[in-house]
């Protein structure tokens, strides 16, 4: 079970990291030297106010749903513990 | 070790609730770059703990690689687990900030790849790991991919000396300039932050060590069980 966790993970992961790749390379592909920075954006005491919290929502998007992976984890651990103690006192 | 737990959670939590009222209420807004310039105080840590994890998958995967002890491999596994998050992180926070700034979400830029690098060199690490046989074999095999790729972590640092980068100099480290020109309170908004994101991750890094031991234990417990 846990291989397979594991191995999902793993490949979550990766086809995560394959469309993001993807995406990039479709169409905002541009090289740093010829990057502009639009200054009317950046008027005002608000301005890009959007991508500080889309940052912070992000992180912590991240860090809860790492936490519950890992809870699912504990909890499945906690079952087999369960299953594997039936079976040794069956056969007991 | 549950009281260390403790100490860091606590810790973690608490420093979390300061930096965050630090970065949206004390820190000044940066003249040029405007309030999105706060994100480097997020970033710039996750950053950090990127590049120490895979240094800390390498030096754990040599301590397995000459000891055999699974205590390195639980090390070293659980700071690829979290390596590839923390990496994952920097890449979409970078991002969103390089949108504003740069007006791009992504260029070729040489830090900007060899992060990318990085990534892929964890999720590798894991993959070896996944798809490899049970034993001892299959770790080995992940130490190796580890310690090629604890390489990259110097690379990231120093992209912005050897190449030309649209990321700044230096702020920060041993070989930063010394005429930085970030404000006191930004220094201190973004030390309580870097220090904020390692008790977090020391603090994960326990609770996923403590977790892969189990696992590793119940593994055992299986082959032992289907063996008799």
């Amino acid at each position: 079970m846990f291989r397979l966790l594991n191995r999902t993970f793993g490949l979550l992961t990766l086809v995560i990291g394959a469309v993001a790749l993807i995406a990039v390379l479709n169409n905002v592909v541009v090289y740093a030297e010829s990057a502009a920075v639009d200054e009317t954006q950046q008027n005002g005491p608000e301005a890009n106010l959007k991508y500080l919290f889309a940052v912070f929502f992000l992180v912590w998007a991240f860090f809860f749903g790492y936490t519950f992976f890992l809870s699912r984890r504990l909890k499945e651990m906690k079952s087999e513990v369960a299953i594997l103690k039936k079976i040794i006192s069956e056969k007991e | 070790m549950s009281v260390m737990k403790t100490i860091f959670f606590v810790g973690s939590c608490t420093l979390m609730l300061i930096t965050i009222y630090m970065i949206f209420m004390w820190v000044p807004t940066e003249q040029n770059l405007g309030i999105s310039q706060r994100i480097f105080y997020v970033h710039v840590p996750l950053g950090w703990i990127g590049m120490v994890s895979i240094l800390v998958v390498g030096i754990a995967s040599i301590g397995h690689l000459l000891t055999r002890n699974n205590t390195w491999d639980a090390v070293a596994y659980s700071a690829a687990e979290l390596g590839v998050i923390f990496a994952t992180l920097i890449l979409i926070t970078g991002a969103v900030w390089a949108k504003p700034v740069w007006g791009v979400w992504w260029s070729w830029d040489p830090k900007l790849t060899t992060t990318l690098i990085l990534w892929f060199i964890y999720v590798g690490y894991l993959m070896v790991r996944s798809f490899s046989t049970p034993g001892s074999q299959g770790r080995r095999y992940a130490s190796v991919v580890a310690l090629l790729g604890a390489i990259d972590a110097p690379i990231i640092y120093l992209a912005s000396i050897w190449w030309r980068t649209a990321h700044p100099n230096l702020n920060i480290g041993p070989l930063a300039e010394a005429d930085s020109d970030l404000d006191g309170r930004m220094y201190i908004t973004f030390f309580v932050s870097l220090m904020t994101f390692t008790v977090f991750y020391v603090y994960v890094m326990l609770e996923r060590i403590q977790m892969r031991k189990c696992e590793d234990d119940l593994d055992e417990v299986h082959q032992y069980v289907s063996l008799t």
